[in-house]
């Protein structure tokens, strides 16, 4: 285990760089043995979890369980006063003290952020396709080929071309949402971390979202980290669910840990969403 | 223990019909509605997305908003018209739980002050023998589940599910009839909802309160309000009892709420697409949810809908409703996705 | 277990203090200076009758046979022109100056914040025209108005403050104005009309304290500003006169001194910028403390 701080850009550039393993059986995204410590206190320690390609994983817990601090190493972006140990490892990559020329390149490029504030997300003096626009050519996608990723893009989310000329305040929750994940795949970006991405939507429209999502698992082989504290929507798309507690990950499996929670954190997320009346009572 | 009534204590909304300041007066009200009643004992619940018109709906009820059109009245008295002490009097009557809970509480009060400044504002009620303002405070805060120590702290300096709990508690010290609870659990844990919901179940049956409950969260309606009112763009576009609502709605728009909620163990539902014909579909002149509605079909659905009866418990306004009669939410559409 | 923690364990209360005071002073160097100088010029301005050696030359005593000699012996900081002794006529200036600019700016919080906080609180057309009759006397540049009101009143002391709380009450009524309104639209206002409180309850329980921190931090700010005012107006002769020993008509009379008696014009010129800068420093200090988005304006 190395012990390193976020700001250590002594480490060598080179080990970080080595070409990522292509192994297929390797997950996309590995973190093992991960602790943060920021201020004496212990916020963070995850024994293993894992995303593999093209595969939608949740996270759900509560407020202050740790999801935001999670996803924040993940992209490297704690605080310089975090104190790292253990390993996110992305594609081969390790995260824990990579510098910030390779970060640049995985922070958005290779792994993408879908927030909750969805208007906030976007820069408010820009259009939707300038912005686009911007983030493709920081990225370094050469000018030719922006509109045709942007093309296929909007086709992918389902946005109406004509929401592209807009600006961020002149677009709905929903309509914002969707620009910030066509950038996801206008970018190709293999990992996408949707942080409450649908909290803050009307439920019809986070429904919409919310298969947008299966549905661009399917076409464009992206993975998701679903991170939220609304277990019912997590069960209902991913394929892998951890639960996280102050800073643990105290259970994860498949949808089954649902039916049968072992952890009495699991039990209570559980019983705090009862079903909703329903015809036919015989149905499983 | 409900003390007797010594007047009709309703509160009734008539033929109402309410326009923002500057918007087109050839467009869509911001919301309106032909009758709602609510009593002491009774709930209600309010249904609706954004843009909706629940916003609208409970200003105008608290008389914040003028209505251009129609009337609120309390007790027999319009609201519109009070001043002065009939006016203070409504106040304490109709009590607002707000959406923005941490901006509803003054950051420089503690809590035990905001609760003994509703208190006092509302009269003073319910003071027993022998009881100072403290004592007060301290069994406001008792009943809503909050500990003594509350009282000195700041809101900023308790949880989320505490600040709310501390504002029901101010909300209780006026000593009112009728309770409006604005998106009482949004943005709170699902574990702290919970018990957020139980307090207010609780609350409303010691007290005999009535309530008016806006969300958009099937469940928190389900378990609370055994009425349901659905609000599309403004409109109701169904009513009835809040069981049958869920169950076998009758309005597109019911079903596709009921079909989004996200359920555990019930695969995910893929919310239907609109057919062919709601593009076609122009909510100006037509029905407002037909550009969006699966089982829109060009010719009756392009004009204007009225709220039909369905029988003398439950209303809904779609053309369709007569030959679609109710839609199971949990099965595929009839119509193809396109 | 910090050392915070083992000191109070071993009942040693005092060293968890001094620590936690240490640092508080270390991380507010400018806070703590200006109020220990602060301090130093209150008790100063109360005390003066019994520390000045001199006291009566700080009224109509004079001294002709030690007229302007230099810093020393008897006279630490030298005599001026009738031979009067500076140190404790800059000590008794105290009372005259940063005395009088406490009062100037007390006064004119008391005309401009009740006007602002009506104004703000209420709207509407009251608003509106309370406003203006306030944008009237705002373009008029502060320290022309008080040197026009001061040359109509006649020269004293007495009249060149009141010229300046009328330059000064505008910018109070203002700045009380903007933040009241400001506050008028937050959730927790509506709350309270909603529970049947009214506007005079909400205006002063919970308008007030909230809109009130901008307001204290321009007050203390501004203290500096009104000594130097209030010695400018003097130093041009529209203010105290002699032989009130006023720092910035003693500065006036050091003038044309200067070149060979250079103390009698600057122990109190250096006394306006010691005051005007604690005060400075006083305002920045609960600037942070107070109105962190720096929201004050000048």
């Amino acid at each position: 285990m190395n012990d390193v701080t976020m700001n250590d850009t002594t480490m060598n550039d080179t080990t970080i760089n080595a070409t990522p393993t292509k192994d297929p059986v390797a997950p996309l995204l590995a973190v093992r043995e991960l602790t943060v410590e920021i201020g004496g206190v212990t916020l963070l320690d995850i024994d293993e979890l894992e995303t593999d390609r093209a595969e939608i994983v949740g996270l759900v817990g509560e407020s202050g369980a740790g999801k935001s601090l999670l996803q924040a190493a993940i992209l490297g972006l704690l605080p310089v006063s975090a104190r790292v140990t253990g390993s996110i490892r992305f594609d081969g990559i390790e995260i824990v003290g990579a510098s910030r020329r390779t970060m640049h390149e995985v922070r958005g490029g290779r792994i993408a952020v879908v927030l909750q504030a969805a208007r906030a997300a976007l820069t408010p003096t820009l259009r939707s396709d300038e912005w686009i626009d911007r983030a493709l050519s920081l990225h370094d996608v050469p000018k030719a080929e922006r509109a045709v990723r942007l093309a296929h893009a909007l086709d992918a989310v389902r946005l109406d071309p004509r929401l592209l000329h807009r600006y961020p305040h002149q677009l709905s929750g929903g309509e914002a949402q969707r620009v910030s994940i066509a950038l996801a795949v206008a970018l190709r970006a293999e990992l996408v971390l949707a942080d409450e991405a649908t909290s803050a939507l009307d439920v019809t429209v986070q429904a919409e979202v919310a298969e947008l999502f299966r549905e661009l698992r399917a076409s464009e082989g992206t993975a998701f980290l679903l991170v939220s504290h609304d277990l019912a929507l997590v069960a209902g798309l991913a394929h892998r669910i951890n639960i996280i507690e102050r800073g643990r990950i105290v259970e994860h499996g498949g949808p089954e840990i649902l039916e049968h929670p072992a952890d009495p954190v699991t039990q209570a997320l559980v019983a705090a969403k009862p079903a909703l009346p329903r015809a036919d009572a015989t149905a499983a | 223990m409900t003390p007797t009534e010594t007047f009709d204590a309703r509160f009734v909304a008539t033929d109402l019909e309410v326009r923002y300041h500057g918007s087109d007066p050839k467009g869509h009200p911001a919301f309106a509605i032909d009758r709602l009643e609510l009593q002491p004992g009774h709930s209600l619940a309010l249904v609706g997305e954004s843009g909706s018109g629940k916003t609208t709906a409970i200003r105008t009820l608290l008389g914040l908003v003028r209505p251009t059109r129609g009337t609120v009245t309390w007790a027999g008295r319009s609201v519109a018209a009070m001043r002065g002490a009939e006016l203070r009097t409504f106040r304490t009557a109709v009590q607002l739980i707000p959406q923005d809970v941490d901006g509803a509480l003054d950051p420089r009060q503690t809590i035990g002050s905001a609760i003994a400044e509703g208190w006092r504002a509302g009269g003073r009620k319910g003071l027993r023998p022998s009881e100072d303002q403290t004592a007060v405070v301290r069994r406001l805060l008792d009943e809503v589940g909050l500990p003594a120590s509350v009282a000195a702290r700041h809101p900023h300096e308790v949880s989320g599910g505490q600040r709310q709990r501390a504002i029901i508690a101010r909300a209780l010290a006026v000593g009112p009839r009728i309770l409006l609870l604005d998106e009482p659990t949004s943005g709170l844990d699902a574990t702290v909802a919970v018990r957020i919901l139980e307090l207010i179940e609780r609350l409303r049956g010691e007290r005999g309160l009535g309530t008016l409950l806006i969300s958009h969260d099937l469940g928190v309606v389900s378990r609370l309000c055994p009425r349901t009112v659905v609000l599309y763009r403004g409109e109701v576009v169904e009513s009835g009892p809040t069981a049958r609502l869920l169950l076998r709605p009758r309005h597109p728009y019911t079903a596709a709420l009921r079909r989004s909620v996200p359920e555990l163990g019930v695969p995910f539902r893929v919310p239907l697409l609109p057919s062919g014909s709601a593009a076609a579909i122009n909510p100006m002149v037509g029905c407002r949810y037909g550009p969006r509605c699966a089982y829109a079909l060009a010719g009756p659905c392009s004009t204007r809908q009225e709220l039909t009866g369905v029988d003398e418990a439950a209303t809904v306004r779609c053309a369709r409703a007569g030959d679609l009669g109710a839609i199971d939410p949990l099965s595929e559409a009839p119509l193809l996705r396109t | 277990m910090t050392a915070a923690d083992r000191a109070s364990d071993e009942g040693q209360g005092w060293a968890v203090w001094l620590r936690s005071a240490g640092r508080y002073i270390r991380e507010h160097p400018g806070l703590i200076v200006s109020l220990v100088i602060i301090g130093s010029l209150l008790a100063t301005a109360l005390l003066a009758p019994w520390i000045a050696p001199f006291p009566n030359d700080a009224g109509t005593a004079t001294n002709l046979l030690a007229t302007l000699q230099p810093p020393g012996g008897e006279h630490p900081l030298g005599t001026d022109l009738v031979g009067r002794d500076v140190l404790s006529r800059v000590l008794f200036g105290t009372w005259s100056s940063v005395g009088t600019s406490l009062l100037v700016i007390a006064a004119s919080l008391a005309i401009g914040v009740p006007i602002g906080l009506f104004s703000g609180a209420v709207g509407g057309w009251v608003d509106e025209i309370l406003m203006r009759v306030v944008d009237i006397f705002l373009a008029f540049p502060s320290l022309l108005l008080a040197l026009a009101i001061g040359a109509a009143l006649g020269p004293s002391l007495e009249h060149a403050a009141i010229a300046i709380v009328v330059a000064w009450w505008p910018w109070y009524a203002r700045l009380m104005r903007g933040e009241a309104a400001a506050i008028r639209g937050r959730a927790f206002i509506e709350s309270g009309r909603l529970l049947g409180l009214g506007q005079v309850r909400l205006a002063t329980r919970h308008i007030l304290p909230n809109a009130a921190g901008p307001v204290v931090v321009q007050a203390s700010l501004d203290l500096g500003g009104v000594i130097l005012t209030l010695a400018g107006l003097s130093f041009l002769g529209l203010g105290a006169r002699d032989p009130v020993p006023e720092w910035g008509l003693m500065v006036e009379q050091g003038r044309s001194l200067f070149q060979t008696h250079p103390w009698v014009a600057i122990v109190p010129g250096a006394a306006i910028m010691l005051a005007a800068l604690a005060f400075t420093l006083l305002g920045e200090g609960l600037r942070e403390r107070l109105d962190p988005k720096g929201a004050t304006r000048r």
